[in-house]
């Protein structure tokens, strides 16, 4: 026979070290009066066989039973402990003074639901209170719980699984909200390039512009500047002209005056006179040697005549022929012809000459009034170049007016035109640095798009590589493999939600079918069946001929009969692995027949399952001690 | 979607570790579970390395 030992230390009203014997197959009643720690005891075991406790419901379930650690150490003292050895198994359970565990058995928490029965339990306070929901049943202690649980954990996979997917999605979001910056930079950067060209187009365009007109105003400049030099030109050369005219005006002065003088200083009159005087003189004279040769003529005719005579004669001398008087020869006569030829010859010579003084003498004068006409038409001509002299110097100093005045009109275009060039280059220079500021922006600024593109650029890059259940994997493939292992935690929560389903209906049909049993087996027969819907986990209580009966009309005796079929049917159905049950105090409740009914019943349970089932009762009779007694 | 390998895996862990032991349970299923990822995601990359 086997024995299960509990050794307790300051549990509850159990001051000190107290010791316990069970034995197994058997009813273990726990007898003393009250007051005398059988609560204690009961709490010191079934602590140690339901720690740890995780569950919310069965901590509070705990807290119900008073086998939460705060209930189980005895108030006067620091620390206690429930020690538990049965088959070979040692289950320890320590607290220290603040409340801690020093040391945690491995308890079944299930067994505070479906081995201990006492008048805490949550059958009973149900039942006393007309609470028909045993849903608790399934989810608490049937398998389906561990099926719940392990779908719960599959869950929990699948949540994080969707968050990793979400994130991925997310990312993915960013990497489209980075590509949507990326296409908006590109668009800018597209933008700017035309903005740029555009601006460069325009600058080349106001280059060429300002080159032409730079250019035009240069040549209007060159030919300001030949007009300029062609009218000095005409200024100068009219005013040399009107110079080099009054020069002549002046010396046509000078010279009319020396013509003047010239005329004044010809007396044609005495000229005249003199001519005539001399004309006369020389008529007179080429008269008388006109006569003397005449006379001469004659005698040289004479002689010739005497000459010829004597030639015809043949006579070399002779007489006269002309005087008849003298005697003559041909040698006197041609002396004398020769003499009379040389004297006429000198006379003729001399009248030549008269008359080539007389001729002089006549040409003087005409010489003269030819003078006096070539001094007058001289002067006439000075006059008349003066007038025209006069005449072009005027028009000339008319050059001269014009060529100044075209010449100030040049000048001041030429200025106007350097001016408009100097204005020109100074507006040329202010939209050029304009247009090479907004330039340089531009290229600022594309330089700052291309670089945001390339940290977009390589951020997408970097967020297409990530890292999924310890892999890194492209974007793609990660989203896949989240699908696929999403699918098939959604598999697994299905199969288990299935499985689950199975076992609480299963369980509950093996539960109602045990409450049937242990009723029939207690004799229970004011009831035809006591079970839990399967449909709404709600527990239907029918009275012979199947008449449902709530729950507030039944009687407490009544109420407790239910409950330790229950209890039992519980322990039975899910709980078979855990060798302990405990009933507290609860079959005090019942009639002595009915009681021993139970006591024997559960004795045959323990001795059917190897189970060690402990009963506290009441004894108003027994000891001082707490004793306990196998049955 | 599950395969009969996984469902006997889940159901010999359920069945077989002790209802008191809750944490051994949940640390077992999510061996399992671990196990599962880790097949598909072997088989995922044979799928790429053979996928044309």
């Amino acid at each position: 026979m086997s024995r299960a030992v509990l050794e307790l230390r300051n549990i509850g009203g159990l001051k000190g070290n107290t010791r316990f014997e069970f034995e197994r197959g058997r009813v273990n009643e726990v007898e003393s009066a009250n007051a005398m720690g059988k609560t204690s005891l009961i709490r010191g075991l079934a602590a140690v066989l339901s720690a740890p406790l995780s569950h919310d419901e069965l901590i509070a379930e705990a807290a119900n039973q008073g086998v939460l650690r705060d209930s189980l150490k005895n108030i006067y003292e620091k620390d206690a402990a429930s020690y538990l050895r049965y088959d070979g198994e040692v289950q320890e359970l320590e607290l220290r003074a603040d409340g801690s565990f020093a040391k945690l058995p491995q308890g079944d928490e299930r067994f505070l639901l479906g081995g201990l029965l006492t008048p805490e339990a949550k059958i009973i306070r149900q039942l006393l209170g007309g609470d028909t929901d045993f849903s608790w049943v399934t989810q608490r202690l049937s398998f389906a719980r561990r099926y719940a649980e392990a779908k719960m954990i599959a869950d929990s996979e699948l949540l994080t699984a969707e968050r990793n997917l979400e994130q991925l999605s997310g990312r993915q979001e960013a990497l489209l909200e980075q590509d949507k910056i990326i296409e908006a930079k590109k668009a800018e950067r597209k933008e700017l390039n035309r903005q740029r060209d555009e601006l460069a187009q325009r600058l080349d365009e106001k280059k060429r512009e300002h080159v032409e007109r730079i250019k035009r105003l240069d040549g209007e400049i060159e030919t300001q500047e030949q007009r300029l030099g062609e009218y000095q030109a005409v200024a100068r050369r009219a005013q040399r002209e009107v110079t080099r005219i009054e020069e002549r005006l002046a010396s046509n002065a000078e010279k009319g005056e020396q013509l003047a003088n010239q005329i004044g200083k010809i007396d044609v009159e005495r000229i005249r006179q003199e001519v005539i005087a001399n004309v006369k003189r020389i008529d007179d004279d080429i008269a008388a040697r006109r006569s003397e040769a005449a006379v001469l003529a004659g005698k040289r005719s004479a002689f010739a005549d005497a000459k010829s005579v004597l030639a015809q004669r043949g006579e070399t001398s002779g007489l006269c022929p002309v005087c008849e008087t003298s005697t003559v020869s041909v040698g006197f006569l041609d002396d004398k012809l020769s003499q009379l030829g040389a004297e006429l010859r000198q006379i003729e010579s001399a009248i030549r000459d008269l008359s080539g003084e007389r001729t002089r003498w006549l040409q003087r004068e005409a010489s003269a009034s030819r003078q006096i006409d070539g001094l007058r038409q001289e002067l006439k001509r000075l006059q008349d170049d003066n007038k025209e002299l006069n005449t072009r110097k005027l028009q000339e100093q008319r050059n001269v007016q014009s060529a100044t005045k075209a010449l100030e009109q040049a000048s001041t275009r030429q200025q106007e035109l350097e001016g408009e060039r100097t204005a020109l280059q100074q507006q040329t220079g202010e939209w050029a640095a304009e247009i090479h500021d907004a330039l340089q922006k531009i290229e600022a600024r594309l330089k700052g798009v291309g670089d945001e593109i390339a940290t977009h650029a390589r951020r997408i890059q970097e967020a297409s590589i990530v890292e999924v259940y310890g892999e890194r994997v492209t974007f793609e493939e990660g989203r896949l493999r989240l699908g696929r292992w999403m699918n098939k935690l959604n598999g697994v929560s299905e199969y288990l939600d299935e499985r689950r389903h199975d076992h609480e209906v299963r369980a509950i049909a093996e539960f109602n079918a045990g409450v049937k049993k242990v009723m029939a087996d207690l004799g229970f027969t004011e009831f035809d069946q006591i079970a839990i819907d399967k449909q709404d986990n709600r527990l239907k209580v029918f009275r012979p001929g199947f008449v449902p009966q709530p729950l507030e009309s039944l009687s407490t005796s009544e109420r407790y009969s239910i409950a330790i079929a229950l209890q039992i049917a519980l322990k039975n159905t899910y709980l078979p692995e855990v060798p302990f049950f405990i009933v507290d105090e609860v079959v005090v409740s019942y009639d002595e027949e009915r009681k021993e009914k139970i006591l024997d019943y559960l004795g045959k349970m323990a001795d059917d399952n190897n189970l060690y089932v402990v009963v506290t009762r009441l004894s108003p009779t027994a000891g001082a001690e707490l004793s306990v007694r196998a049955r | 979607m599950l395969s009969q390998e996984d469902k006997s895996a889940l159901e010999r862990i359920i069945k077989a570790t002790p209802d008191r032991d809750r944490a051994k349970l949940q640390q077992q299923i999510r061996e399992q579970l671990a196990k599962m990822l880790e097949v598909l995601v072997e088989r995922g990359a044979d799928d790429v390395q053979s996928s044309p």
